[in-house]
């Protein structure tokens, strides 16, 4: 798993899927804990200074196999 | 094998044989062997009327609404009924998590979409059906420092001296019943589920039952249980004023405001005892349950539906349905009395010796528990001649919340404020 370079570019109206396993947002250093069944809000801050603002729901999640050591495959 | 309803039982039969479970008959095997015309086709195996090109693997019921699914829902063909123990611990906050949780994983698998982190997503395609349902516990109400909220008669049950419950089959603080028209769909949402309960809860029992595959017979058909009773009918029809009286709690009930466009659920796990069932003649069987086995009729009737008649008397001036039979002593005069079943057979595999080890989970929805199942329960376990052939092995009663609407999660209404 590593850092995408230049991150994600989503036409317009367009869409990208983060899923188990692909592309995804990850939270590095997180001070406050998340618990299962937390409503935890995000707002994404886009290059075009525009934000996008969603609600996810906190999951114990088994990590389908991925290395969740940063910079590595 | 005729089709034909073999005639009702000629003359009165003694009361003694049959409380004995005695007047044994032989058993006829004549023809017995033969299947069902035209199923088979000439010996390859092959179907010869095959079914109309349909497929229920997609048919969906609404999550979201005023009650539940899963109750006025059609019985799907299988269902598993679950129920976790909170963790030490678990308070109201964090049933609010559990709960928001797993209503958001229930609102997606039922609309055929992948809870969030599903590592089996693709199985959520084929929703058949699927509900999911949850109850509420006698204990959960202290676990949320919400005992006050209690419906007052939400008590696990007394005992009765039919009863041999086992443990492994009692309480619970949480019920998820999870029902759906395929095996795989409802294994599937009950890995999901539990597996998001874990932070929370430990699995305390499972109970997995079922009833003719989807679409063998009409969903308003009463279908047979493992004694090859038909089983429910009597039952107040959903969707009807009947149904709704007995069913759904309002604001007249008084009690707990959360609770109203809810309902409570008895789950009984009932032992057949096949052995000593299949010892007793039709007659004797049908004197126990006061119904035909053939067509469900009452003894005083031509048709399933029709009431029966516990006044009417034979020429020995003797009730026709005995005053102990099961449908005497069920009987309740007043709709708002009534129950509503949703049962499902289990069937477990037989020891070494070929004893069967299979029954019914015998699910009832009532307003109130004590009210309305007690009643009914305690003029059973008296004097009931079907209880020679049955047995209480395991008991267990839920609160069930309404319904929620999108954006909500069930028990919202409970253990929503802070």
């Amino acid at each position: 798993m590593r850092p995408k370079d230049g991150g994600f570019v989503i036409p317009a109206n367009g869409s990208h899927e983060f899923r188990p396993g692909g592309d995804h947002l990850m939270l590095m250093d997180v001070t406050t804990e998340v618990k299962a069944g937390d409503q935890v809000s995000f707002t994404l801050t886009l290059q075009g200074g525009g934000t996008v603002s969603f609600t996810a729901i906190g999951k114990d999640f088994a990590a389908g196999n991925e290395s969740y050591l940063p910079g590595m495959g | 094998m005729s089709d034909r309803p073999p005639a009702p039982a000629a003359g009165p039969v003694s009361r003694r044989a049959l409380l004995t479970g005695g007047a044994v008959t032989a058993a006829v095997t004549a023809g017995a062997v033969a299947v069902g015309a035209s199923v088979l086709g000439g010996g390859d195996g092959t179907v010869t009327a095959p079914p109309k090109d349909v497929l229920y693997g997609g048919q969906m019921v609404p999550f979201h609404g005023p009650h539940q699914a899963g109750i006025a829902t059609p019985a799907q063909a299988h269902g598993a009924f679950v129920a976790l123990d909170l963790a030490a611990g678990v308070d109201r906050a964090a049933l609010r998590r559990l709960m928001l949780l797993l209503s958001d994983d229930a609102a997606r698998l039922t609309q055929g979409r992948a809870p969030l982190a599903d590592g089996q997503p693709e199985l959520a395609q084929v929703p058949a059906r699927l509900t999911v349902t949850f109850g509420f516990g006698p204990r959960l109400f202290d676990a949320a420092g919400l005992a006050d909220q209690r419906p007052a008669t939400l008590l696990q049950l007394p005992a009765f001296k039919i009863d041999k419950l086992q443990e492994r089959w009692c309480g619970g603080d949480l019920l998820l019943q999870i029902c759906a028209d395929d095996p795989l769909t409802v294994a599937h949402a009950q890995r999901m589920l539990v597996k998001d309960s874990r932070s929370f809860a430990t699995v305390r029992w499972v109970q997995r039952g079922f009833r003719r595959a989807h679409a063998m017979q009409d969903d308003g058909v009463t279908q047979r249980n493992v004694l090859g009773q038909l089983d429910g009918t009597g039952n107040p029809a959903p969707g009807s004023d009947a149904f709704a009286g007995a069913v759904w709690r309002t604001a007249a009930d008084g009690g707990p405001a959360w609770l109203h466009g809810g309902t409570t659920v008895v789950l009984r796990r009932i032992r057949a005892e096949l052995e000593a069932w299949d010892a007793a003649d039709t007659a004797g069987k049908e004197f126990a349950v006061g119904r035909r086995l053939s067509d469900g009729a009452p003894l005083t009737g031509r048709h399933e539906q029709d009431p029966p008649d516990l006044a009417a008397k034979n020429e020995l001036g003797l009730t026709v349905i005995s005053e102990f039979s099961h449908v005497a002593r069920a009987h309740v005069a007043d709709d708002r009395q009534r129950i509503f079943r949703r049962p499902y057979n289990y069937d477990e595999p037989p020891t070494a010796d070929g004893t069967a080890d299979c029954g019914l989970i015998f699910a009832s929805f009532q307003r109130d528990v004590g009210n309305q199942f007690l009643p009914i329960q305690r003029n059973l376990a008296e004097a009931d001649l079907l209880n020679e052939w049955v047995t209480p092995i395991g008991s267990a009663v839920f609160a069930v919340p309404p319904g929620c609407e999108p954006g909500g999660w069930i028990g919202q209404g409970l253990l929503g404020s802070a």
